[in-house]
Formats: C-alpha cells, structure tokens, sequence
C-alpha cells in the first residue's frame, strides 16, 4: 500500500489516499507509480519552497500559500475519483483493442457453430447438407489422428503397400502397425499431407457453412 | 457540435502524436511536455490528461520511463523516452497526418474558393 510522506500537504496527502482507493482495479505496481507521479507533479507544479530535510507543513513554517497552490493544483487535476477514472479508462483502451481482436477471433470460430445451428434448423431440405458436413468433419478429425500417430509412430503409420497371402499387393492405411519402411508410400510426406487434408476440409465446411449463413433463413 | 467540444476532440485525437514526436527529440517528464506543449500553442493538454496517456503508453511499449534524482528539485521525477516500438509507431503517425493535412488542405482551400471567390 502506498504511504503518502508525512511530510507532503495534508490536502496532498488526502488527496492520494482518496486517489488509491479508486485506483483499485490496476495492479498494485501501476497504482504505485502514478501516486509517486502525482505527488511528484503536485509538489513541482506548487513550487514547494521547503529543500529536503526541511521541518514539515504541520510544524506551522510552511506559509498558507503553499496549501492553497497544492490545492489550486489538485483542482486541475480534478476529483479523485474523475482523475481515476482517466487511467481506468485508458485501460478501458486497452483492453477493447485486445477484446476487440479475441472478439473477431472468436467470431471466426462460431461461423461453424452458427452454421452447423442454422442446417439443423432446416428441417429435411438441410439434412443432406448436414450429413455431408458431418461426415466431412469426421474425416478430418480421422486425418488429424494419422498425423498424431504419425508423430507418435513414423515407422508403423503411413500409407502402406501390403500383400496378401495370395501376393497380391493393395494400399491401406497403418496406424502404428507393424513397421515398413519399404512400403511406406508417402514417407515424410504422410505427415504434412494428412495435416492439409484435415485443414482443408474444415476450411471448405467453413466457407460454405458461411455462405448457408448469408441467406435468409 | 460546438467549437469547444471540437477543439477538445481535435486535441485528444493530435495528443498521443505531439507526445510522441516530444519524446524523440529528447528525453522529458511530465510538467516539462505540458509547458512545451503550452508554448507551441494550439495543443494545451490538460494536466489531467497528460499522466493518464503517458501510463497507457507505457503499458503499451510505445515509451518507457525511469524515475531520475534531479538535483534542482527535491523529488525525484518519472523521465520518459521512446522505445523501438515508439519510434516505429511514430513514424507511420506522421505519415498519416502528412496526408490528413494535404487532404484538409485541399478541402479547405476548395471551401475557401467557393466561400471568397
């Protein structure tokens, strides 16, 4: 907490403390440089006579002068509680221009969500859109587990050449199988390839899901 | 809207700007960019206004401030001065007012014609 000097003004002194008590929503380290940043452009702004170490205010040396320009001071700096408000409100800046980005973030995110709503409004002529999306998604989350297995197990997954007992060859998916490198088609490539995929399906849904929103419903 | 609540609003909008350009010619605390803002005229930020700007810009990264014993005074004094940030932020400030005052300019003096032909 900060302790006004007891040295400093009374009307200064009451003046701070009334000051901190309406700084409380900042951070006990910002509260505290702006009451020393006051009290500093206070003092200066006054022209207090007294040198460091001089005898304090209430000892009666300091003329009535001196408390009348702290006040005259204060009083361009406004109440308290206002000239509070003036840094709560900067911060008020601050944190709009932060909201105003996670906001449009999160504005992204719910085009699917409102998408997804608005087909499931629809009724039977949506249905078949909300299937194709549902099983567009499905892929993708199936996509974005190969690239998980893929890290987790290069050597058994990826997409593999496989024979039968016949000897015949086919191509299949291996999810931390038995380790090939020689019938690993893609290699490294499974990776990022699987990864695109699952991207690129939630981008198409995205995009036509936003277009589903832009029409009346 | 009337010319004082016009001028207020001009000033708030010009104030980050004039601390900023203050800031890159020299290091300053707070009473000495109000009295130099005084003295150019047309820009009197209030007292109130000037610490509440200067905390949010700071916040910010834009400036940086260091508390300084000044010999000629018997408290210390919060010194500010620009960042990399600052400057970099500054510069695409003045660019931007270069070409609001051109187009002002440009409106007013095409009022002026119609006004004073």
């Amino acid at each position: 907490m900060y302790t006004p000097d007891a040295g400093s003004p009374a009307a200064l002194r009451g003046y701070l403390t009334d000051l901190e008590a309406a700084l409380d929503a900042l951070p006990p380290d910002e509260r505290r440089e702006i009451l020393l940043e006051t009290r500093s452009h206070v003092l200066e702004r006054a022209g207090r006579p007294l040198a460091a170490g001089a005898p304090s205010p209430e000892a009666g040396n300091v003329p009535d002068l001196h408390e009348s320009a702290v006040r005259a001071v204060l009083m361009e700096l406004g109440e308290p509680a206002s000239y509070a408000r003036r840094f709560l409100g900067e911060e008020a800046g601050i944190q709009h221009d932060a909201g105003a980005a996670a906001a449009s973030t999160s504005r992204r995110a719910s085009v699917v969500l409102h998408g997804l709503a608005r087909l499931g409004d629809g009724g039977w002529p949506t249905l078949p859109l909300l299937l194709l999306v549902a099983a567009g998604y499905g892929l993708a989350g199936l996509f974005a587990v190969f690239f998980i297995a893929e890290l987790v197990d290069p050597a058994g997954t990826g997409l593999m050449i496989g024979r039968t007992a016949n000897g015949l060859r086919y191509i299949h998916l291996a999810v931390s199988g038995e380790p090939d490198p020689q019938g690993d088609v893609l290699g490294v490539w499974f990776a990022p390839l699987v990864l695109l995929l699952a991207i690129a399906i939630h981008l198409g849904i995205r995009a036509v899901l936003r277009r589903t929103l832009r029409r009346p419903s | 809207m009337e010319l004082t609540a016009w001028r207020s609003q001009l000033r708030k909008g010009a104030a980050e700007l004039a601390v900023l350009a203050a800031l890159d010619r020299q290091e300053s605390y707070g009473i000495e960019l109000l009295e130099r803002f005084q003295s150019a005229g047309g820009l009197d930020l209030s007292e109130g206004s000037i610490y509440p700007l200067l905390n949010r810009l700071q916040k910010e990264g834009k400036i940086r401030g260091r508390w300084v014993e000044d010999p000629d005074a018997v408290h210390p004094r919060k010194y500010y001065t620009l960042t990399e940030g600052g400057r970099a932020l500054l510069a695409d400030m003045v660019d931007e007012w270069a070409q609001f005052e051109a187009g002002m300019r440009q409106i007013l003096s095409e009022e002026s014609g119609r006004v004073h032909p």
